[in-house]
């Protein structure tokens, strides 16, 4: 009976999941975070382009079982998330697959990944959200300069009701979304290849 | 039932109980490979040990078994089947997809001590291939030896994060045969460039090249380790070695 419970439990997250990603992209909520800072755009537009890569694949785990080979798109989650990167690099919205770099540097957003994990205590477990997103960042001449993997993550419980069930996981999501955003502003930040790139 | 279909009723039981008891004497199994949940976490009778083992080609639905480690001090043998009654898509392996690779984050329950997999001496390493709907069962098994065994050590405090296995299948050319269980008919595949292709029904055993690098440690798998774990936020990290022999 507890495993159909449970079964039931877990159809249920996955299906308000998916629902809750086709509701719309979560936002950024700068008001978490440190960035951005005014002003503070490290990187200069005229020697660094911000882009969706045309390629770029966005993809989810949830409890693996239930969508394993089930890819969707996570309704457009990649777009606001560069934006809020790009914004904070360069003070640019980041382009959409250019095709004339313009002889810049360009950090291209090639993967999204969203994955779910129950954590197996409890009629309604907690959850752990992970997204992971993957940057390349290639020079004026093309060629590839550094590979980049950021992770942003989110653990809290699920409430239960049919309101509060999508609320729970909507607010746990966008946690885990700023949570990579501020990472990846770190870490680009931080790389001493970019910065010899595009540096200010 | 005649007094002779008794005697050979009875001579096939004990035949059978023969066997069975063989086979348990020949079982190399020493140990079992944790499940990510807290309470195993808590409860390592020696060491803990962590490792990403990353396969690369999802859509073949891959399944990881005998996975067998030779304690090179003592001799003994670990024979970790955490993926023999999980196959992937089983909550209870956690493993996730990213592009066009599997991810599994592996925690193992193991003495101190040096380490060797090597299907030379002991069992395959084997790959099923789940075939047909998500419930179907997985009847097929990619057989690969292992001839440079991969090596590695645990060391006595805190977990050791032996850090990437990457397999990968790079050539399987042979053709096989499926039948449909449920029609009968028969259909021809080719496996090439490691591209599984839609099928259905189960395969055969078939033969193919994996290839085995071991890349190292990523700080990343660290994040997402304690990110997914509680029981593990407050356990000191060490890098171990891990590396193919040559």
């Amino acid at each position: 009976m507890a495993f159909m419970k449970k079964k039931f439990l877990v159809l249920l997250l996955s299906a308000f999941l998916v629902a809750s990603c086709s509701f719309g992209p979560p936002i950024i909520d700068m008001s978490q975070s440190d960035f951005p800072v005014q002003g503070a755009n490290p990187f200069d537009p005229a020697k660094l382009l911000v882009q969706v890569g045309p390629n770029a694949t966005g993809q989810s785990n949830f409890e693996s079982r239930i969508n394993y080979h089930i890819a969707y798109e996570l309704a457009g989650t990649e777009v606001p998330y560069a934006e809020a990167v790009s914004r904070q690099l360069t003070g640019q919205v980041p382009e959409t697959s250019a095709n004339d770099t313009g002889g810049k540097a360009v950090l291209t957003l090639t993967s999204l990944t969203h994955n779910a994990f129950l954590h197996d205590s409890g009629d309604l477990p907690d959850v752990t959200e992970e997204i992971i997103a993957e940057w390349e960042l290639t020079g004026p001449d093309g060629t590839i300069v550094e590979n980049f993997t950021f992770l942003g993550q989110e653990t809290g419980p699920t409430e239960w009701g049919t309101s509060a069930l999508p609320k729970s996981i909507r607010k746990r999501s966008l946690a885990a979304t700023t949570n990579l955003y501020l990472n990846t502003v770190d870490g680009l930040v931080s790389s001493a290849k970019l910065d010899k790139l595009a540096g200010n | 039932m005649t007094i002779r279909t008794c005697k050979k009723t009875i001579a096939l039981l004990l035949l059978i109980s023969l066997a069975g008891y063989a086979g348990c004497s020949l079982e190399r199994v020493k140990s079992q490979a944790l499940q990510p949940q807290d309470k195993d976490l808590d409860n390592v009778k020696d060491s803990l040990v962590f490792l990403v083992v990353n396969i690369k080609q999802p859509r073949a639905r891959l399944k990881l078994r005998n996975f067998v480690a030779k304690n090179l001090t003592s001799q003994e043998t670990y024979s970790f089947a955490f993926h023999d009654n999980f196959i992937l898509g089983s909550s209870q392996l956690q493993h996730t997809v990213n592009g066009d690779t599997v991810e599994h984050l592996v925690f193992l329950d193991l003495p101190p001590a040096t380490y060797s997999i090597s299907s030379m001496e002991f069992f395959d390493f084997q790959y099923g291939i789940a075939t047909g709907n998500l419930t179907g069962n997985t009847t097929t098994y990619l057989n690969y030896d292992l001839f440079k065994p991969v090596n590695f050590e645990v060391k006595a405090d805190g977990v050791t994060d032996l850090g990437q296995l990457n397999i990968q299948i790079i050539q399987s050319t042979q053709t096989y045969t499926t039948e449909n269980a449920y029609s009968g008919l028969q259909s021809t595949y080719k496996l090439t460039n490691a591209y599984m292709h839609t099928m259905s029904g189960s395969i055969r055993r078939l033969d193919g090249i994996l290839n085995f690098t071991t890349p190292g440690h990523r700080d990343i798998d660290l994040k997402k380790a304690k990110g997914r774990y509680p029981a593990l936020r407050e356990k000191v990290f060490h890098k171990g070695k891990m590396w193919i022999e040559e």
